[in-house]
């Protein structure tokens, strides 16, 4: 009798529903400390030493990666064209995926097979994609060139050109990323409840009023996951950049998880790579935090 | 009954007892088997020959040893190798160009194998002498000869047929490669079409041809020699004709320049063997011919593959891989590699077999390995000088019209300050 009570008492300890959630997460919170938070702990360990190719002769150096950061044009050249594409990147694409969701946002078959259309691109590994974009704007086989050269625009070699690199990049990225944006913001769109659009008929209110007055307030949730998402994985590029250029004309294209990658698997410096891994870590939280603040402030008070 | 039912289970007994020695009997057989990993970069035709040599070996020879070959781009493999060999899950040997030996063979990554040398398994004689003294590092051997390819003009008959002009010969001078580039440059159709090109980046390397044979270098006696008066000469002439010119694109991947020479848009350039297999499956009509001779006499870029056992080899493999890379040297192997690809032979002697006597190919791609050069060699930090200081030197003079001078004095002392 005492024993099924005990029994009974730890069953109900486990299935109290503030704890219950803990077993739920455990699975993901498991996953993120082994996949994610260890390495992150690992790098920044790794940042202040140094060791060979084979992971030997480890010295403690410090901050010594960090120091000499400071004084390593190549990191503040990349870390300049990160910000480039990051800046370029995220307005174009939040706006236009709005744009594009606003437009498709009705579930006629018309408006759904555009939609696929403007996603099939998000869906294409980003190797396939970055390869093949090469190909066709190659200013001497490439396809494009040529026909655009029938039509008199003779367009300069984009992608071997330390002007016109970065901004092909931009272009390619905001193609491939446009349409996983826009079907996330789609999704928001169809969630805002269409009494609201019938009492702004009332009121009389024009389409534009009711884009800026309705939609785009209640779509704020979705705008700020959009936004901060579109963010993180700019300042985070590289499959593109190491397919397209890897990270040239003239280190012209080269990001900050390039030169990651360049240090740590192509000249073995792991140490390095690491400081420079850490350094984006916190470059990217110093951008995303406050982004994702001002967002939810305006959220809040629009609500 | 009751009897029935034991000699039932005794019959059973026996069989299963019999079966598990069957089973037993399989597994010492298969133990005794000697599987070694073997990761390279040969992703083109000359890694379908390698896998049919592999097959032949791993079928004939006589210590029960299984070579198992996987292959991906070379990038992947630097990738891979540095991540599973700290922790003793990457292959028994691998393969990569000599170059980079400083790096691994450093850092333990792969090991000496001077005795297989040492015991005449493997014949240092035989092995051209550029490649043999580039297999060693820091007075020890590390690898032995995949295979050594040398650099040749590819030119595109058509082109030339088209501008009514004499196709190149291993006679050529410099000057003979300008006048037939500036010939072949012009516009067709509306199209651009070079006459020459050489690949900046991520490229076997082609300017060096150039270097060399212009009496320059890059490296002497541990210091830099990238800013003598030959290399500006060299490179204001050759940078001049492609910017001024337009004898070829300014910057350019390997990739590219592939590209552009199949799709008949260059009439000329440097290229190895392995491209020799592309262009026929394109039905190009192509040929090819020796570098042309510079004021320096004539030079070109060899490069040595060589294999090597890591770190991640057990001890009790030892005896197995040494004879993988014996039978790799010897003479049926050697020839198969060669004939079917046009590599140079890396045993000399199998110049001499007969099986190899009509092949015009292996004879070309052979006579030049008499005045080739390696690049960059026994160096630890050899990408850092190549990627990070060589190649964009050569770039801002194309792309930006940069000072020669002056960019390659920058070049020097960069150079030197990493060489210490």
């Amino acid at each position: 009798m005492q024993m099924k009570k005990n029994k009974e008492r730890k069953k109900s300890h486990w299935l109290r529903s503030d704890r219950v959630g803990y077993i739920f997460i455990a699975p993901s919170m498991l996953t993120f400390i082994i996949f994610v938070f260890c390495p992150m702990i690992m790098s920044f360990v790794y940042s202040t030493e140094t060791f060979n190719m084979m992971m030997t002769n480890t010295k403690f150096v410090g901050a010594a990666h960090y120091l000499k950061l400071i004084g390593d044009s190549r990191f503040w050249n990349a870390l300049k064209n990160t910000v480039y594409y990051t800046v370029c990147m995220v307005p174009c694409q939040v706006l236009f995926a709005l744009l594009a969701a606003v437009a498709l946002q009705k579930s006629t078959r018309f408006h759904a097979f555009m939609r696929s259309v403007y996603f099939l691109p998000a869906i294409c590994s980003m190797t396939v994609v970055a390869i093949t974009w090469s190909f066709l704007i190659n200013n001497d086989y490439g396809i494009y060139c040529y026909w655009l050269r029938k039509i008199g625009i003779d367009l300069p070699n984009l992608l071997n050109s330390t002007t016109w690199a970065m901004p092909t990049m931009i272009m390619i990225g905001i193609w491939k990323n446009l349409g996983f944006k826009m079907v996330t913001l789609v999704a928001g769109l169809q969630s805002i409840s269409p009494t609201y659009y019938e009492a702004a008929d009332l009121d009389g209110a024009t389409p534009l009023k009711k884009l800026v007055r309705v939609t785009i307030p209640m779509l704020m949730p979705t705008l700020t996951f959009v936004t901060v998402d579109s963010v993180i994985s700019s300042f985070q590029v590289f499959d593109q950049v190491y397919v397209m250029t890897k990270g040239g004309p003239l280190f012209s294209t080269e990001t900050l998880v390039q030169y990651i990658y360049s240090n740590a698997f192509e000249k073995a410096n792991m140490g390095y790579a690491s400081a420079v891994a850490v350094m984006l870590l916190l470059i990217t939280l110093v951008a995303s935090v406050p982004l994702f603040q001002i967002m939810k402030r305006d959220e809040d008070t629009l609500s | 009954m009751k009897n029935m039912k034991k000699a039932l289970a005794l019959l059973l007994g026996m069989s299963m007892a019999a079966g598990t020695g069957t089973i037993a009997l399989a597994e010492s057989a298969e133990a005794e088997k000697t599987v070694i990993t073997y990761w390279n970069g040969f992703t083109g035709t000359d890694g379908e020959v390698m896998q049919s040599i592999i097959d032949t070996y791993n079928a004939t020879n006589t210590l029960n040893v299984e070579v198992q070959m996987e292959r991906v781009s070379w990038d992947t493999l630097y990738q891979q190798l540095a991540t599973s060999l700290p922790v003793g899950e990457g292959p028994d040997i691998t393969a990569f160009a000599t170059e980079r030996i400083g790096g691994y063979a450093e850092s333990g990554a792969i090991l000496p194998i001077d005795d297989i040398y040492d015991s005449g398994q493997v014949d240092s004689s035989k092995i051209p002498e550029v490649f043999n003294e580039n297999l060693q590092y820091d007075g020890n051997y590390y690898g032995v000869p995949v295979n050594i390819a040398s650099l040749i003009l590819y030119y595109n008959k058509d082109l030339f047929d088209a501008a009514g002009i004499d196709y190149p010969t291993s006679d050529w001078t410099w000057d003979d490669l300008e006048k037939a580039a500036l010939a072949l440059t012009q516009e067709v159709n509306g199209e651009q079409q070079y006459g020459f090109g050489m690949a900046t980046n991520n490229t076997i390397q082609m300017w060096p041809i150039m270097i060399w044979a212009g009496g320059g270098d890059f490296i002497q006696d541990g210091k830099s020699v990238f800013n003598s008066s030959e290399n500006v000469e060299t490179i204001t002439r050759w940078a001049n004709l492609i910017t001024n010119n337009g004898i070829g694109p300014a910057t350019c991947s390997g990739a590219d320049i592939d590209t552009l020479f199949s799709t008949g848009k260059l009439g000329m350039y440097f290229c190895g063997p392995w491209a020799a297999g592309t262009f026929d499956a394109a039905e190009m009509n192509y040929g090819m011919a020796g570098v042309p001779e510079g004021p320096a006499g004539k030079a070109t870029l060899a490069q040595g593959v060589g294999m090597y056992m890591t770190s991640s080899a057990a001890e009790e493999k030892k005896e197995a891989i040494y004879d993988f890379f014996a039978y790799w040297q010897g003479m049926d192997a050697q020839v198969e590699w060669s004939g079917s690809v046009g590599y140079p032979v890396a045993n000399t002697d199998a110049a001499a077999d007969e099986r190899l006597a009509d092949n015009e190919a292996v004879k070309l791609f052979s006579e030049q390995v008499e005045y080739a050069h390696f690049y960059l060699q026994q160096l630890t930090n050899f990408t850092e000088i190549d990627v990070d200081i060589i190649t964009p030197a050569l770039e801002t003079i194309l792309l930006e019209g940069a000072d020669v001078q002056q960019t390659l004095d920058e070049a020097t002392a960069a150079m030197d300050n990493l060489l210490g």
